[in-house]
């Protein structure tokens, strides 16, 4: 096996120009994914079978399709329908869906968690339930809810990769362009490869960070809380 | 804009064809990925300090890198060592080395759900350090294994439209050849996808039933 | 009591356990200092004490389940888990000989430890046949004739997920009573119970002192140790300060630490 190195010095640059290009794709899908997944958790969670069936179904669909064939029809839809999209909208587009898709089930399942007993207290304060959603049940529901997407949003830059085949110009393209010129397509993938390790390795390391915080603050509110409780009591 | 129902029924046979290719590749994937999972298991069971390194690196490789990614370096890094193997083959690799990661957590995450009492009890029944193995916690590991290994094969269904791009003749690439010659995107992708979803969808009912059948072998 | 010789590890006397000058450390913690004790043929003994006495840890000693840092363990004359070779040194046994050692050793848990994959006729059957090498049908009816007398013979095919805590217990028993055990080891065995499935299991426990089994059982059940035991070994912090009579132990027991435990005991169970 013979390894090309000179492809390294004239390609990294293009490379690197296809990396930023990934990091605001998929920084922009994640998200749109998530105000989307708000939406579709809370449309799963109605009693509402109007809200409730069209959600379930748009879960579906995206989570039992490959997310290259998404892409595909996403792209080729809108033609059809007398629409001029740039390939990269439609690209951040079927991202957003597909994200949200999955978003929506881990929201979905960090409200499920949190114990029934706490919005029962709230509604029985008079608290009307979006309210109660908002400042009761969500901020709990995040130290569940940051482990699961931890997995999920490094899964969207993973997935993201497949763009490159509708002709989304991020780190995959970018690739091309590099075998375009230099023929070395191990070493060509190889770096590809170490940089979106690098680029979800920080993502990993950035969440860590996040729900550490998350933990110290439900230290912090709980003991709050238990002092304020127990002051009452002393006299 | 017109839906042309016709070119659909007309391809139909050529797009089951990919799909039974898509299936095939899948199978093979799991399998062979199952063999690979076992054996990252096993590595990692071992005291070998660099085989521990190793496989802890590549776990983390494969889990942080696009397996699109992974598909382009087995397909081309397999010929530069001498290796000539045809591009379903190729492919088949990738998903396996792919799947062998994943799996192995599950594995691990098997064995150590199961609770060390069970253990000491065949112990203080004498029986020997293999037959605990075998009798005890090898049929409980593939209980527990069984509904997520599942889970996993609807996953390689869906990451086997990605061997496209080297060319494997699945459901996808079929769908490509197929609108070039037919210009009818909208139409063939559509179908496409309705067939995805009907494989996976089928899958999940299959996993979900598992799940149930499985709960009476798990104390709580 | 003389001290057995270094060079004769099978005795002829007769206790069916003997036990002398057993230690054991986890880390810095002197977990038993010093253990000595026998057991004869058909004794019942209750060990009792505070947790982190170290009863636990005796029990598995036993049965080689924890090993032992130095001291010897004989039981029914043979030497368990190191035996002192001709020229003194300690020497662990081989794995086959403890596995054989263990055949006749029945052990009951805490948590029960039903393998939740098999029925309960599967769980019993288990080691009669794989460990002893008997036939299914052989293996089948000692189990059936187990479980008629724990009173599950209807439970025989179902799982342990599908049983109360008191009917995984007694299966539990059943499975090793199925290897005729000359001794049974029973590690605080109603102390995951519900307290209304107690009682079923300590029948059963009474049914086989009742038939001349010998027991050793690590409880805090006052009750049925005042009844069932002929002695009381009570242990805290690693040894053995008192062994007596229930009777004897009960009403005059001669350590301080033996009264305050009792006093706890009794407090707690004439509370209104």
């Amino acid at each position: 096996m013979n390894l090309d190195f000179t492809v390294f010095t004239f390609g990294l640059p293009i490379l690197l120009k296809g990396l930023g290009n990934t990091i605001l794709f998929c920084a922009i899908s994640i998200v749109c994914g998530f105000v989307i997944a708000c939406l579709i958790a809370l449309c799963r969670l109605s009693r509402r079978s109007f809200l409730r069936l069209p959600a379930l179904w748009f879960v579906e669909v995206f989570r039992n399709t490959p997310f290259l064939v998404q892409a595909f029809i996403l792209f080729f839809a809108f033609p059809r329908l007398g629409v001029r999209i740039d390939a990269t909208v439609a690209g951040i587009m079927v991202l957003s869906l597909y994200a949200g898709a999955y978003f929506s089930e881990s929201i979905r399942g960090a409200i499920l968690s949190v114990p029934k007993g706490q919005i029962e207290a709230a509604r029985a304060l008079g608290m009307p339930y979006l309210r109660a959603m908002r400042c009761i049940v969500l901020p709990q529901s995040l130290g569940y809810l940051l482990p699961a997407t931890t997995n999920q949003i490094i899964g969207v830059i993973k997935d993201s990769a497949a763009l490159s085949v509708i002709t989304v110009p991020e780190l995959s393209m970018a690739a091309q362009v590099v075998l375009g010129e230099s023929f070395s397509p191990v070493e060509t993938y190889v770096m590809v490869a170490i940089l979106y390790w690098a680029l979800t390795a920080c993502v990993a390391a950035m969440m860590a960070y996040f729900e550490r915080r998350v933990a110290a603050a439900a230290v912090a509110t709980t003991s709050e809380s238990a002092r304020f409780a127990t002051a009452g009591k002393s006299h | 804009m017109k839906f042309d129902f016709n070119v659909i029924v007309v391809q139909l046979p050529w797009l089951l064809k990919g799909a039974e290719l898509t299936l095939s590749v899948s199978l093979l994937g799991i399998f062979f990925g199952t063999l690979v999972g076992v054996a990252l298991a096993l590595a990692q069971q071992s005291a070998i300090s660099p085989l521990l390194y190793f496989v802890r690196v590549y776990i983390s490789f494969i889990r942080g890198t696009p397996l699109f990614i992974q598909i382009l370096i087995v397909f081309f890094i397999l010929p530069s060592i001498g290796i000539d193997i045809s591009r379903f083959t190729s492919g088949v690799v990738a998903l396996s080395l792919n799947s062998g990661a994943y799996i192995s957590e599950m594995i691990r995450g098997g064995l150590t759900s199961i609770r060390r009492g069970q253990i000491e009890a065949g112990r203080a029944l004498g029986m020997p350090r293999p037959l605990i193995w075998r009798r005890i916690i090898l049929p409980q590991v593939f209980t527990v294994i069984l509904p997520p290994l599942t889970v996993e094969f609807a996953s390689l269904l869906k990451y086997s439209a990605l061997l496209s791009v080297i060319g494997v003749v699945e459901l996808t690439r079929t769908a490509q050849q197929i609108i070039a010659a037919t210009f009818k995107p909208i139409e063939i992708w559509l179908t496409v996808g309705v067939l995805y979803f009907i494989m996976c969808f089928a899958l999940g009912v299959l996993t979900r039933r598992i799940e149930r059948a499985t709960t009476i072998y798990r104390l709580s | 009591m003389t001290k057995p010789s270094a060079d004769s590890d099978k005795l002829s006397s007769a206790p069916m356990v003997r036990v002398r000058n057993l230690h054991k450390w986890f880390g810095p913690l002197h977990v038993l200092n010093d253990i000595s004790f026998d057991v004869q043929s058909g004794e019942k003994i209750c060990i009792i004490g505070p947790s982190g006495s170290g009863k636990s840890t005796l029990l598995r000693c036993l049965n080689f389940l924890e090993e032992h840092d130095a001291g010897t363990i004989w039981l029914e004359g043979a030497a368990m888990g190191f035996h002192t070779e001709e020229d003194g040194r300690r020497q662990r046994s081989s794995e086959s000989e403890i596995n054989r050692m263990r055949a006749s050793i029945g052990m009951v848990f805490q948590s029960f430890n039903l393998w939740g994959h098999m029925t309960v006729l599967g769980n019993i059957i288990e080691a009669p046949m794989h460990v002893r090498g008997l036939g299914r049908s052989a293996a089948e009816q000692i189990a059936l004739e187990l479980l008629e007398r724990m009173g599950l013979a209807d439970k025989r095919n179902a799982y342990p997920s599908q049983l109360s805590g008191g009917q995984q217990q007694r299966a539990a028993i059943a499975r090793a009573l199925a290897m005729r055990p000359k001794i049974m080891l029973f590690d605080e065995p109603t102390s995951s119970l519900d307290p209304e499935l107690v009682g079923e299991v300590l029948e059963v426990m009474r049914g086989l002192a009742e038939d001349g089994m010998t027991m050793l059982v690590v409880t805090h059940e006052m009750d049925f140790a005042a009844d069932v035991a002929d002695r009381i070994i009570f242990m805290d912090h690693g040894t053995i300060l008192e062994q007596e009579r229930p009777a004897q132990f009960f009403e005059r027991p001669k350590h301080e630490r033996a009264t305050q435990f009792l006093a706890r005991i009794l407090r707690r169970s004439t509370r209104p």
